[in-house]
């Protein structure tokens, strides 16, 4: 089987060495970068979880978010200035039921009923850590010691993209740290060592370099430019692909006092907190681990097979 | 392309041109509006020309709304192709960014 969704896709010669793994891992749901994803594939997402859960900080709230989220939040959360080529809102039929009925209808009569579609008040979660910065905000003052948070959700960005490692529909855990900016750096530092040792023990073959978000259009290159000479990004890659081109698997992120500000999160004295997170893509490490060790789990390396507690 | 009040050469200082309400040189001009740009979060301290803008304290906002302010100021559009790390660096690479667009105008 090949996952890409046309014959005339099928047909074309493939340098993808992700392409060969596909028939085992996921089936095709008619949209490229949207696929099920077989027993095979899930069993290695569950014990990749709970091998990251293994290794949580102590007083780290656990939080699990649905897929979508507040659209008033994300925009105020500045995502429409960064990447509004990105997002995904959720849409639908509003009115009465003769409008609602009317616009379903152009459908059955070979119309387009999308154009009655108004915004909700949801969007896609486009990364996992968006709505705890509101949440943590509406609880007061951020204590002394900062506040740790877990927190995992379905992703959307829309990037359509035959790339086994560039899902439009992804998931994404977090370890998040809300609080002075001493303590976020050394959050991120720790984490940066941290998850090169988790790499270590999966067997991965990687590299940590600096990085920067794919921010929209020529403004956007700027804020790259400078979210690289600030440092505020570093990525650990995997070359699934090549050693020129390879695959963010984790990234290590310091947003300096822009959620801070954004969401009035202050400490007692007023100051306003700064926040970090370390981002695992889940179905990137999964799709990774396959590319390393093979289709075989049982075939894997002892002390990988250790690592995610296989029996 | 217009390329109000900019010289062709970096070691050419003179303007036959002067943008609108401007009548420093290019370079004070630049240095200007960085400062305008520092001034918001508080910032007085002028940086060397050889700075690293981010470590004079520019944000990424305010290296945006840098880029679209010496876009107004000097009459320029910069391509996407010279929006680098290298251009982008300082004072001094960003003012030798603007000759060189300004010098590709008048070719």
């Amino acid at each position: 089987m090949d996952i890409r969704n046309t014959a005339r896709e099928t047909s074309a010669k493939s340098n993808d060495p992700l392409e060969s793994l596909a028939a085992a891992l996921f089936r095709p749901m008619g949209v490229d970068g949207i696929y099920a994803r077989t027993a095979l594939y899930e069993e290695v997402i569950e014990r990749l979880s709970a091998f990251i859960s293994r290794h949580r900080e102590p007083a780290t709230e656990v939080l699990r978010f649905p897929p979508v989220m507040s659209r008033q939040q994300l925009e105020k959360s500045g995502y429409l200035k960064s990447f509004p080529n990105l997002l995904g809102c959720v849409c639908a039929l509003h009115g009465t039921e003769a409008e609602i009925r009317g616009a379903a209808e152009r459908h059955e009569a070979g119309g387009d009923w999308t154009s009655a579609l108004a915004a909700a008040d949801l969007v896609l979660s486009p990364a996992a850590c968006y709505p705890v910065y509101p949440l943590a905000a509406s609880r007061g003052p951020v204590p002394r010691g900062g506040l740790r948070f877990d927190v995992a959700s379905d992703c959307f960005r829309r990037e359509p993209s035959r790339h086994l490692d560039r899902l439009q529909s992804f998931r994404m855990r977090e370890y998040v740290y809300i609080g002075p900016p001493r303590e976020v750096t050394r959050f991120r530092e720790r984490w940066t060592g941290q998850a090169q040792r988790l790499a270590d023990e999966l067997g991965l073959p990687y590299r940590v370099a600096p990085a920067n978000d794919p921010f929209f259009g020529r403004t956007g290159q700027v804020m790259a430019i400078s979210q690289l000479q600030q440092s505020l990004k570093f990525e650990l890659l995997v070359p699934v692909h090549s050693a020129e081109q390879p695959t963010a698997c984790m990234s290590f992120n310091y947003h300096q006092d822009h959620f801070g500000t954004t969401w009035g999160l202050r400490d007692e004295s007023g100051a306003v907190a700064h926040t970090g997170c370390v981002a695992f893509g889940m179905d990137r490490l999964a799709v990774a681990l396959f590319w390393k060790h093979g289709l075989d789990v049982q075939k894997w390396p002892a002390a990988v097979r250790n690592a995610l507690a296989m029996r | 392309m217009s390329a109000r009040g900019l010289v062709q050469t970096s070691d050419d200082s003179g303007s036959d041109e002067k943008p609108g309400g401007s009548t420093g040189l290019p370079r004070d001009r630049l240095i200007e509006l960085v400062m305008q740009m520092l001034s918001k979060s508080s910032i007085t301290r002028a940086p060397s020309i050889h700075d690293q803008l981010s470590e004079a304290g520019l944000t990424s906002l305010d290296m945006v709304n840098l880029m679209i302010a010496v876009e107004a100021e000097f009459g320029i559009t910069i391509p996407a192709s010279d929006i680098t790390p290298a251009n982008f660096r300082s004072i001094s690479t960003i003012e030798a960014l603007i000759v060189r667009i300004a010098n590709r105008g008048i070719q």
